[in-house]
């Protein structure tokens, strides 16, 4: 049986050819296959190269498992998966990891999706002070300084 | 140089509902927007959610009243009932929190239900330390979910009043608390404590066997035969329905199905079988019984005995609630916990260290609350 391919081209014009199955993680691509069904590549303005190539990376990984032959949902290849995945994300940069974040939400992966989103929960966010999280997410502080200290002061618990 | 990458909010807040519930609350400090968004209703659910169907199995809860029946103590812990983890949870993990309280009904989602005696009652959030007394007197409380409109309600049954009045409250309602409509229902005693499952509240009571030709002795306290009875209320739609216990399933020599006689304390506790009603009997010499409601209308009870290995076969217990895993928690004296597996006929002992209770008390009369837990942000 022959396996149908699909190009897939990034932001800065490095082209992918994909087997389908794998390009079909992503629940975007089948719209973009449909309304651009002249042509054969895919382009994909918001997603760079080297970000492209990690998605398809995950996608490769992910695809083998759905495929076995009935033994890819045994606990050993869930447990390998799992492994692989913790490797994967933790070989990433920060820029790396949210560029990974926006190309999965983007291309509606759900698992690379919720993967990211919990690295950056677990590694970015949690355990790290208010004003680390701000620098780190680039987010303004809109509060004034009063305004801080009372908001501290109501979620004093939490801070312990 | 690094480009700065902005994260749009849609991804912040779905990078944030992975979050412990500490940790959002400590961060309702970053921004305005944050603050915002974590203590939202929708964000709340969303979180519930991610919780509640995460391979992460729920915490425990415990929740009892101490010695001097002053305080309550709550506490959220790792539960031990993996059977990979090890039987026992220390105090590095516990989470307690102290409240003024008397006694501890069920809890729902994360929150727990607490009263203080015969005037007042609280709804808790152990895990926001949040709490909210009411003034709300009654003997006896019920703590639900309406998870089509999204709504804690408490229903107070009234045990002793001749007219059968019960009181519904809505947490967080546009009403205030205590406005609360009436509803009626036929009289009946009210033997077990609630438990909630699926939308429904349900509890073990009885009603007096009316006989319409002889209206005279109707209320009449010993001119009647008891007919047990489960209660059914609908947390959505107020309204209750009655689960008939067929006769043939009152254990012999019972006044009904929730007492062994008039003067006692109920010997048996409501859990959730499996998404079924199961009534399950205080353990005692070594075996206990289990009733399950396999369809209430057609009045199909199953029904089975279990036996405790030799080496419990001496202690008393007290049924506590079933968890996720179909364990159910039994609690001996003094104050101990051991899960039964009804599928293995097994138990194992379960130790909990640094939970501070008291030694001088039996937990037979403490009033004690022991069930799976979920973290709640739930802003009260």
């Amino acid at each position: 049986m022959s396996k149908k391919n699909i190009v897939l081209k990034s932001s800065n014009g490095i082209i992918f050819e994909v087997e389908e199955a794998v390009a079909l993680q992503s629940e975007t691509i089948p719209y973009m296959i449909e309304d651009d069904c002249a042509n054969d590549t895919i382009p994909l303005a918001n997603v760079t190269g080297d970000i492209l190539a990690l998605v398809i990376e995950y996608c490769k990984k992910h695809v083998v498992v759905a495929d076995g032959d009935g033994g890819g949902s045994s606990s050993s290849s869930q447990e390998d998966l799992k492994n692989w995945d913790a490797q994967f994300m933790n070989d990433l940069d920060q820029s790396k990891i949210f560029n990974l974040l926006l190309a999965a939400d983007f291309l509606n992966i759900k698992t690379l999706f919720d993967l990211t989103c919990q690295f950056v929960a677990d590694t970015m966010i949690k355990g790290k002070s208010v004003e680390e999280v701000r620098r780190t997410l680039n987010i303004e502080k809109d509060y004034t300084s009063e305004e801080e200290a009372k908001a501290r002061q109501e979620n004093e618990w939490a801070f312990k | 140089m690094m480009a700065a990458i902005y994260i749009p909010l849609d991804l912040q807040i779905n990078t944030l509902l992975r979050l412990h519930v500490k940790s959002l609350y400590r961060f309702r400090c970053v921004s305005k927007v944050w603050c915002s968004v974590i203590t939202s209703r929708d964000f709340n659910n969303r979180h519930m959610n991610i919780v509640a169907y995460s391979a992460a199995p729920p915490r425990l809860l415990i929740a009892f009243a101490d010695f001097y029946g002053e305080k309550i103590l709550v506490a959220s812990l790792t539960n031990p009932n993996t059977p990979s983890s090890s039987s026992s949870s220390s105090y590095g993990d516990l989470s307690l929190v102290n409240i003024k309280g008397k006694e501890v009904y069920n809890a729902v989602r994360g929150l727990i239900c607490v009263g203080a005696g015969f005037a007042n009652m609280a709804i808790c959030n152990p895990s926001t330390r949040q709490y909210v007394p009411q003034n709300f007197p009654c003997p006896e409380y019920m703590f639900g979910y309406d998870p089509v409109d999204d709504q804690y309600k408490v229903l107070a049954v009234d045990n002793w009043s001749p007219r059968g009045e019960h009181k519904v409250m809505v947490l967080g309602g546009k009403e205030a608390w205590g406005k609360a409509p009436c509803v009626t229902c036929p009289r009946h005693s009210v033997h077990t404590g609630g438990l909630y499952m699926n939308g429904a509240m349900y509890y073990g009571a009885s009603k007096k066997d009316i006989d319409p030709n002889n209206g005279i002795f109707q209320d009449t306290f010993f001119a009647r035969k008891d007919i047990s009875i489960i209660m059914s209320f609908d947390v959505r739609l107020e309204t209750f329905n009655i689960i008939k216990v067929p006769s043939k399933v009152v254990p012999r020599g019972y006044e009904n199905m929730w007492l062994p006689t008039q003067w006692d304390l109920t010997d048996k506790t409501l859990i959730n079988y499996g998404g079924k009603i199961g009534a399950v009997e205080n353990p005692r010499e070594g075996s206990f019984r289990m009733w399950v409601v396999e369809d209430a209308e057609k009045e199909e009870w199953s029904f089975n005995t279990f036996h405790l290995p030799e080496s419990a076969a001496g202690l008393d217990f007290k049924v506590m609630d079933t968890f996720h895993n179909g364990e159910i928690c039994l609690l001996s004296d003094p104050f101990h916990l051991f899960y039964y597996n009804l599928e293995k006929k097994s138990m194992r002992s379960v130790i909990i260290e640094g939970l501070p209770v008291s030694k001088f008390k039996q937990a037979r009369q403490l009033s004690v609350t022991v069930s799976d837990h979920y973290e709640s942000l739930m802003f009260l």
